[in-house]
């Protein structure tokens, strides 16, 4: 589905990120995890072509994402809030996306509502714009209106920071029960939830891949032992 | 309890600011512009009083300088309305230190004082005082004098703050306030209403009656205490969160035909009717349109030079407006424009035809200048398609090029954030290009030459659209990376 080929960026000589040959397959739910600075945001933004790779290149679907367009209408994300509009109300946002893929409003909301539990009756229905809504519920809008559309592939940037805790779980279900034909990659520094619900687990360090594995109770250990401080 | 020095802070945020540090070429053509308008004041000061003698014979010039004075008072509120920033220094990070609130509100309402447009009037005034006031007026006169002109200043300063203020709460106050302004504006103007001559009398009756002078400070100061008194109130941080007015959907099911591009479109009406910035170009091109109703165009020689300007810009003010800043628009959610289910050629597509559409549907609003003077219509028609085509392309060029960041919902009509030194220089290009076609057409196939040319050129530019497109794109697609990351600086 995704495939990078000594991918490599480096801002006035230090490389954030070097990746050499990473395929990431169909139906995976990656997580990319990694301290401060380790490249995965930088990843993202490579595999959507946000910033210039200086060295190789990306595939999706065997084509280089920086000569095509076609990923662009089966790829979303929600890496910040340049992912949302903030002079829309959530429910336009929402209506603008899915009008992108010839959604009708009512489909798209008939498809949102179900997220309900998420929202938790503060976004849904508000005559507010987005620039108007707390933290925690701009990134709620961000994530669902990724998943709008039925995307292939979907990249989501630390989904679980500025949530409560019971919308991380219920964020972290979403991950799990809309993963059909979909390929997911999240990162996160919550090991906990990366751990709980993905099925590769791949650690970047200093820009580079340094663990890359199937997920398995032996990977859980081995994943709180590689971030342990003396 | 320590007072932090805002002063300093205010300085550095300038001293720091992105515009001022990464752009030379605007700093020094806006110091150019603000020497201009001073120099200029500086002149007309010095030479008022002989104007005064020579246009209004017999009168008293001192009371005439009074009478221009308070004529002016409502021109500067509404000149300050439009072009002043007033300082809503960014107080969150202040709130939480042990300053108190009181010193903090104090200085934000006295440092609006301190603009470039409070000083703007001393400039002509100054000068006049010395060379007319201070040799022929008495001692209570002159004090007077500065009374009225500091007065003036002071007052109209804190009104148009708390009409700006006011409007950012609720738009139908402030709205009421400005039409009934400029109504009475435009009526003195046309000679309709005249208050002008009584006023004379006003100025010297308050030059000369000490207890008058107390009036312009008492309103002034009556309006600092009240906005005082709604800062305290108000001033937490709750109440920073702008609130912005909620506007319902408006959604051109028209726009559906273009497709991809057709939502796009719909975004940026939203965001022409929903952003401060936006808004305040709209509405002064729509005020635009009535230019002519208070000029008259001079139907001798060099006429059809008004008539060109002005067909340029009543048929493209939108275009033009909206246009210069083309994509940066988009800059604060450019990367889901760039990554999700449309493509870089929808950007352009949606870009071109709103413009262009604008510039039809600004034509169409001049058509009823036929009953007045047809030939701001023959003008408009002809400019019209030469807005649609080379206007709109030199800004789709540029845009494709480079662009900088804005936030649409940060200022007014003056704010000059995302202006890069080519846009001063395309200005001229795109205005010369249809005084060369006709008068290139003018001379070569005689008098109604020139607005067939301009018609014909316009109409085959017009045609072409999609190439442009096509070449703009291409262009936008090698600078993608450079745009996009100054899209994400802040």
């Amino acid at each position: 589905m995704i495939k990078a080929e000594n991918l490599r960026k480096a801002y006035e000589g230090n490389v954030v990120l070097h990746v050499e040959d990473l395929t990431i397959n169909k139906g995976e739910i990656v997580g990319l995890v990694g301290n401060n600075g380790a490249g995965k945001t930088t990843f993202f933004s490579m595999i959507l072509d946000l910033i210039k790779a200086d060295s190789g290149h990306v595939l999706s679907k065997d084509a280089d994402v920086s000569k095509t367009e076609d990923w662009k209408m089966y790829t979303s994300a929600y890496l910040d809030d340049g992912f949302l509009i903030n002079f829309l109300t959530p429910d336009e946002y929402f209506e603008f996306v899915g009008g992108l893929f010839n959604l009708s409003k009512n489909d798209v909301m008939d498809f949102v509502k179900q997220f309900e539990p998420i929202f938790n009756g503060e976004v849904i229905g508000q005559k507010k714009f987005i620039r108007q809504l707390s933290m925690g519920n701009r990134k709620k809008v961000g994530l669902i209106g990724a998943l709008i559309g039925n995307p292939e592939i979907v990249l989501w940037d630390e989904p679980f920071s500025n949530l409560d805790p019971s919308t991380q779980i219920r964020v972290r279900n979403v991950v799990k029960d809309h993963s059909e034909n979909r390929t997911f990659l999240v990162s996160s520094h919550d090991l906990h939830h990366i751990a709980e619900v993905c099925t590769r687990i791949i650690i970047l360090d200093k820009g580079k891949v340094v663990r890359d594995v199937q997920n398995s109770p032996a990977m859980k250990e081995e994943l709180f032992e590689f971030f342990e401080v003396e | 309890m320590k007072k932090p020095n805002f002063l300093k802070q205010a300085w550095l945020s300038f001293r720091r600011s992105p515009a001022l540090t990464q752009n030379l070429a605007q700093t020094i053509i806006l110091a150019f512009f603000g020497f201009y308008l001073a120099a200029s004041f500086l002149v007309s000061g010095l030479v008022a009083g002989e104007l005064i003698r020579e246009f209004f014979p017999g009168k008293d010039v001192l009371g005439m300088a009074g009478a221009f004075l308070i004529y002016y008072f409502p021109i500067d509120i509404l000149t300050r309305y439009f072009m002043q920033k007033f300082p809503t220094m960014s107080i969150k990070p202040y709130l939480l230190l042990p300053v108190s609130k009181g010193s903090m509100i104090h200085y934000l309402l006295r440092r609006s004082l301190f603009s470039f447009y409070s000083f703007l009037p001393l400039f002509l005034t100054v000068p006049f005082f010395f060379v007319e006031v201070l040799p022929n007026a008495s001692g209570t006169e002159t004090i007077g004098f500065i009374a009225l002109v500091l007065g003036i200043i002071f007052s109209s300063n804190y009104i148009s703050f708390w009409i700006s203020k006011a409007s950012d709460l609720n738009n139908w106050f402030s709205t009421i306030l400005l039409v009934v302004l400029f109504t009475f504006l435009f009526l003195e103007f046309k000679g309709i209403t005249s208050f002008f001559p009584s006023l004379e009398t006003a100025g010297s009756a308050f030059f000369s009656t000490p207890l008058l002078w107390i009036i312009p400070f008492a309103i002034g100061g009556l309006v600092y205490l009240y906005l005082f008194s709604y800062f305290k109130k108000f001033l937490t941080i709750e109440q920073e969160a702008k609130k912005d007015s909620y506007l319902p959907n408006v959604s051109l099911g028209f726009f559906s035909r273009f497709g991809r591009a057709g939502k796009l479109m719909d975004l940026e009406l939203r965001l022409l009717l929903r952003s401060k910035r936006a808004r305040s170009y709209l509405l002064v091109s729509v005020a635009f349109l009535f230019f002519p109703l208070v000029m008259a165009f001079d139907e001798e020689a060099g006429g059809e030079f008004y008539y060109l300007l002005f067909g340029l810009f009543m048929s493209g003010m939108i275009a033009l407006n909206h246009g210069q800043l083309m994509l940066s628009w988009n800059s604060l959610h450019f990367d889901l424009l760039l990554s999700r289910g449309n493509t870089i050629r929808d950007i352009f597509r949606a870009k071109y035809y709103i413009l262009a559409l604008s510039c039809i549907i600004t034509w169409l609003l001049t058509i009823p200048y036929l009953f007045a003077d047809p030939q701001i219509v023959a003008f408009c028609t002809a400019l019209v398609f030469i807005n649609t085509s080379f206007s709109i392309y030199a800004y789709m060029v540029l845009a494709s090029y480079n662009s900088m960041r804005i936030d649409p919902n940060e200022g007014g009509a003056l704010n000059m954030s995302g202006f890069g030194a080519a846009h001063y220089l395309i200005g001229l290009p795109i205005v010369a290009f249809p005084f060369i076609v006709y008068y290139g057409g003018k001379f070569a196939f005689g008098e109604t030459g020139g607005l067939l040319s301009l018609l014909v050129v316009g109409v085959l530019g017009t045609i072409f659209h999609q190439q442009v497109i096509d070449a703009c794109v291409k262009l936008f697609t090698t600078n993608r990376y450079k745009i996009s990351a100054a899209f994400r600086k802040e």
